[in-house]
């Protein structure tokens, strides 16, 4: 298992448009993909989950990446976070 | 009366009825890559003619976007997770112009109304007001039928079959 935190930069946090690339991301790899913020979380893959959380900008998110590809994925998704978030 | 036990079985949801009225186009006719390009998921799209949104089908409310108020989520009794989302880039207006009628986890019924959106205001900010329906989980159901073309009576016109 593998994790990283972020804070996001985006201004509108984590909506529909760059929940529904990070879904596409994360449905590449193997893992499970699990972003959390204060108590809630959400498998990556799960379009209504990830909007459900409502992450603003400014918050910090951690995500844990856990399976067999788990090094392709964290480095996948930790540069999709840093490009679109 | 021991032996009258009364088993109601809930029927699974089998279609989806048009959530605000107007012509419905396919979900790769919409403005914006991120729906046409079906990232989200498969679905259909509305050009509405009126304010009121409704519930396309009985289903549990799953989410609601937060403060932007522009998007609902809805899990339905047959594994379905829906998405609809009201207007192109409308997270931008920060809830104006928006005004959701339920919360996350409430139960709602076919027809129920679930927001309402002012036209008007969001065009003149710039933004179409194109409703969209996705099927967030669409690939787990690729028998589904999307209907589009037809000039859709809210809470009539069927605009997906599962």
């Amino acid at each position: 298992m593998k994790k990283f935190e972020y804070v996001i930069k985006d201004e509108l946090g984590i909506h529909a448009r760059p929940a529904g690339l990070l879904i596409k991301e994360a449905k590449k790899y193997k893992s499970k993909i699990v972003i959390s913020k204060a108590g809630k979380s959400a498998e990556a893959t799960k379009l209504i989950a990830v909007m459900g959380m409502a992450v603003k900008c400014g918050q910090t998110v951690e995500v844990e990446v856990s399976g067999d590809d788990e090094e392709a994925a964290f480095e996948g998704i930790r540069a999709f976070f840093e490009e679109n978030l | 009366m021991g032996f009258f036990r009364k088993k109601e079985k809930e029927e699974l949801v089998k279609s989806l009825k048009a959530f605000v009225p107007g012509k419905v186009i396919a979900i790769t006719e919409v403005n914006d890559q991120v729906f046409s390009s079906k990232a989200l998921g498969n679905g259909v799209a509305i050009q509405p003619t009126a304010q009121i949104v409704t519930a396309p089908c009985d289903g549990v409310i799953s989410m609601v976007a937060e403060d932007s108020n522009h998007a609902i989520g809805m899990t339905l009794n047959n594994g379905v997770e829906l998405l609809l989302h009201i207007g192109l880039d409308t997270v931008n207006l920060n809830g104006e112009g928006f005004h959701v009628f339920v919360k996350a986890d409430a139960k709602v019924k076919q027809g129920d109304k679930l927001m309402e959106f002012d036209k008007e205001f969001i065009e003149s900010k710039g933004f179409e007001t194109t409703c969209i329906l996705v099927v967030t989980n669409s690939d787990d159901y690729p028998d589904a039928e999307y209907l589009s073309g037809m000039e859709a009576v809210q809470n009539e016109t069927e605009i997906c079959r599962f």
